[in-house]
């Protein structure tokens, strides 16, 4: 009896174990024959769709080669999709609407399986056709996060005026899609990005993180239509979101900030400090050098460090002042001016500085220089 | 005849209860395994459909991608190193920095890395906000401006590590064994889930899966094949077996105690604030995971920790019995140190699921299993030889228990080929099946052996670190490094 007790669970675990290898052998034998046969035919069909979007067939010859293998000339017509622009991008939409891909995406929103709806969602985004935005639009409501985003980012990729409103008006429920995910598709619409982002940082309902965005993007992006916006955001309390419009700012080379710039800093936080000294640099302000000079000396690693290395973005002036600081009171700033000195081919001498946690504004005292064995 | 009958009494009473244990532990141990391919069967799919809909390329274009310092601590690499960090420099991802960290080898790893980067000592100016043995030079390169290389005392992977976390620029980073070779979008996917939680993600692992007699050729594997030798083949299935079940599983289930040392991603501060690596265990990767959880939670902070089966870091396993041997030994002892420096989350419902789940799940089946499945075998030989067991009872109980072992071996070949499919040929499926079969019969038997002494050894106060002896990545031309 004991032995059948054991006799029988040994027998299903191996017949369960012996199903699940048939299985995997099936599933093996059923891809091979699978892939093999789509290569075969994407290599029958590729000469042909070369001779269509060239204008050597019609869309009648394409369909009659492609008959039945949809899948086949869906995956070519993607692969073109991602290159092609112009007449020869029309002409593969044209027979994309001819063989029902289009429709048949569309149809695909409505389906119970979130993945067939997130396929079908990111296929129109590839096709790009405006008709397609209102079934789009409707997704942005579905009950998975991942169709709504698919959906967001599909309208991205149609840039039309509907889609783009559409997009505006997500921002105001980040509880479908977050506004960091919204303000992703955002960026990759160049030439539309103003008016979302200009909302979003004149918007109080929008959180902290979704405004540190918008400014990020609004520098990344070359915004120069706001740069008034980001100039109104320096006089914020927020140090972050100041820290993050001087950025912004030096990203656009906006002449404009050059005063503001300059005052901060002086600032008292460290990481506003930081960042203006890196925008000095960045923007080449000559009148900057000497409060790049007095930031080689800051208590701050960081407003160091970007002191150093904006005077070497000032070419020749930056070089003259790091060369005097090597003659610096301070041990931390003759060793930046000396490393920086050195990435620039001016010294050639290889001693390593650390600094101790200990006083100063972050924990920082300089140390004594170490020197280190075994260095050229 | 009277005390004889009490004492075989007493005899049967505790044969019948030890049977009761080792049945009860052997279902509840299965019931884990089941669970964890169940989980990894719902989700795999998910991943392989993120995979196709999610454009990684779209990063590339955007400003929302992260800077990361990738840390490659290196102790006599010198077969390894160059092919590693060339891989790393070739790899698609708009701002990184390698930064290997060599731990005073005295074999060629510096001189190798020196020649064929152009490294220049520089005196570079750097925060030491983690305590490291001192820092002999930093070497820029001149022909890859992101490159960094640390000359430092020998002082272990943690310490080394702690330099390197020190030297590094970047709010993120990734580290990464010096024998390993990422695929060259592997960042731009572990990077996703820190773009989508940008506040509360702190850590994320990748998949780990062996390169041995994979083809690599500049710093990529170009052709996937398994291990010719049973010990890598069996590693192989049971690294599937870690990472496509139970890792997934954990981290479905917000209980992830582990990112792999040899590939995992980490916010910079998030590892500052909780005091770096610790360099008094040789377990130090799921040390500081198991910290970081202690810490937070304790905290009460909001915090994420994932683990995506979707970037592909690949690694060479030790392919003899003696470094494999070595390395089973330091994570057991390593997994008992993470149990032990955060024993306080043992039970603990404060700690929520990570304290009442995950933490008892490691102590009593990845820490004590080895020792109770070998003293099982130990315990079936004694009661054989008395007579109170019969053989014929004990092997269908041993091929009973085999036969679920293999069982999950096939399920999670299965996970494989339903997933990701990364071994191609026809002939591999054979081949992974034939590792599942030694997996169960013979690796698992000297792995619970290697670990029980690694246990016994920890509980006397020994402390170990081998060597791992490297054959080197296979190139191109099919020619192994010359050593």
């Amino acid at each position: 009896m004991i032995a059948e007790v054991l006799l029988w669970p040994m027998i299903i675990v191996g017949g369960i174990a012996a199903l699940l290898f048939i299985i995997i052998l099936f599933q093996r034998m059923r891809r091979a024959y699978v892939e093999s046969r789509f290569e075969r035919r994407r290599a029958e069909l590729l000469p042909v769709f070369s001779a269509y979007i060239t204008g050597d067939a019609s869309v009648r010859e394409l369909c009659q080669a492609i008959g039945r293998s949809l899948d086949v000339a869906e995956a070519i017509i993607h692969g073109f999709l991602h290159e092609l622009t112009g007449e020869g991008r029309s002409r593969l939409l044209e027979v994309t609407e001819e063989l029902g891909l289009i429709d048949r995406a569309v149809r695909g929103l409505r389906r119970g399986n979130w993945m067939v709806r997130d396929m079908s969602a990111m296929r129109l985004g590839i096709y790009a056709l405006p008709r397609t935005v209102p079934a789009l639009v409707r997704c942005l409501g579905d009950r998975r996060r991942e169709v709504r985003y698919t959906a967001a980012r599909s309208l991205g990729m149609i840039g039309s005026d509907e889609a783009v409103d559409a997009l505006v008006d997500i921002l105001d429920h980040p509880e479908l899609i977050d506004t960091p995910r919204v303000l992703e598709i955002v960026q990759t619409m160049s030439g539309q990005v103003d008016q979302p982002l200009k909302l979003m940082l004149a918007s109080e309902e929008h959180p902290l993180e979704s405004k540190l965005l918008a400014i990020d993007l609004a520098g990344d992006l070359r915004e120069h239509s706001l740069v008034e916006t980001l100039l109104e955001v320096l006089k914020s309390s927020n140090k972050e979101k100041v820290v993050r419009s001087i950025r912004a700012l030096g990203k656009l080379s906006a002449p404009q900030s050059i005063d503001q710039v300059l005052v901060l800093a002086q600032d008292r936080a460290w990481e506003v400090r930081a960042q203006a000294l890196k925008v000095i640099g960045m923007l080449e302000i000559d009148e900057g050098i000497p409060l790049l000079l007095k930031g080689l000396s800051d208590s701050s690693y960081w407003v160091r460090h970007n002191a150093a290395e904006a005077l070497v973005k000032l070419g020749e002036k930056g070089y003259e002042a790091l060369m005097g600081a090597q003659g610096s009171e301070d041990g931390f700033a003759r060793d930046m001016a000396k490393y920086q000195l050195e990435r620039v081919g001016i010294a050639a001498n290889g001693n390593s500085l650390v600094i101790e946690e200990g006083g100063g504004e972050e924990g920082f005292i300089a140390a004594p220089l170490m020197p280190s064995e075994g260095t050229n | 005849m009277w005390q004889g009958d009490i004492v075989g009494g007493y005899a049967v009473v505790v044969v019948l209860w030890l049977s009761g244990f080792f049945i009860f532990y052997f279902i509840a141990l299965d019931i884990c395994y089941l669970t964890f391919i169940a989980i990894g069967i719902s989700n795999l799919r998910k991943y392989r459909h993120y995979v196709k809909v999610v454009d990684f390329r779209a990063l590339l274009r955007t400003s929302l991608t992260k800077p990361i310092s990738i840390l490659v601590p290196a102790y006599n690499e010198e077969r390894n190193i160059l092919e590693t960090v060339r891989s790393l420099l070739t790899l698609h991802y708009p701002q990184f920095e390698v930064v290997v960290i060599n731990d005073g080898s005295d074999d060629e790893t510096m001189d190798r890395l020196i020649k064929e980067f152009e490294l220049t000592a520089r005196g570079r100016v750097y925060q030491r906000q983690l305590r490291a043995q001192p820092i002999k030079a930093i070497y820029e390169s001149r022909s890859h401006p992101n490159l960094v290389v640390v000359d430092k005392e020998h002082g272990g992977k943690s310490d080394s590590l702690n330099a390197g976390i020190n030297v590094s620029q970047y709010p993120y980073i990734c580290t990464l064994d010096a024998d390993s070779i990422l695929e060259s979008d592997a960042l731009l996917k572990m990077i996703r889930p820190f773009i989508e939680h940008p506040d509360s993600m702190v850590a994320v692992g990748g998949i780990i899966r062996v390169a041995n007699n994979c083809v690599v050729d500049y710093g990529q594997v170009k052709q996937i094949n398994l291990p010719r030798g049973w010990l890598a083949l069996t590693q192989v299935v049971e690294y599937l077996q870690a990472f496509l079940s139970s890792r997934v599983a954990f981290s479905e289930m917000s209980m992830m105690l582990l990112v792999s040392g040899a590939f995992g991603m980490y916010r910079k501060s998030a590892v500052i604030e909780v005091g770096g690596y610790r360099t008094d265990t040789i377990g130090e990767d799921m040390e500081l995971v198991v910290r970081m959880n202690r810490i937070l939670r304790r905290e009460r902070r909001k915090y994420r920790m994932y683990f995506l089966p979707v970037p592909v870091c690949w690694t060479e396993v030790p392919t003899d019995l003696g470094s494999l041997s070595r390395q089973r030994r330091r994570w057991q002892k390593g997994m008992v140190d993470s149990l032990r420096f955060n024993a306080e989350m043992l039970f603990n419902p404060r700690y929520g699921r990570l304290g009442t789940l995950a933490m008892p799940y490691y102590l009593i089946f990845e820490m004590a299993g080895p020792v109770i499945e070998l003293f099982g075998y130990v315990l079936v030989v004694v009661f054989l030889i008395v007579g109170v067991l019969s053989w014929f009872w004990f092997l269908l109980f041993f091929l009973l228990s085999a036969a679920f072992g293999f069982l999950f071996s096939v399920a999670t070949i299965l996970l494989e080929e339903l997933s990701f499919h990364r071994y191609p040929h026809r002939r591999d499926i054979l081949g992974l099946l034939w590792g599942g079969f030694l997996y169960n019969f013979g690796f698992r038997q000297l792995n619970a052996l290697w670990r029980t002494s690694a246990t016994l050894e920890y509980l006397g106060g020994f402390r170990f670190w081998g060597k791992v002896r490297r054959t080197g990545f296979r190139t191109e031309t099919g020619r192994q490094r010359a050593r």
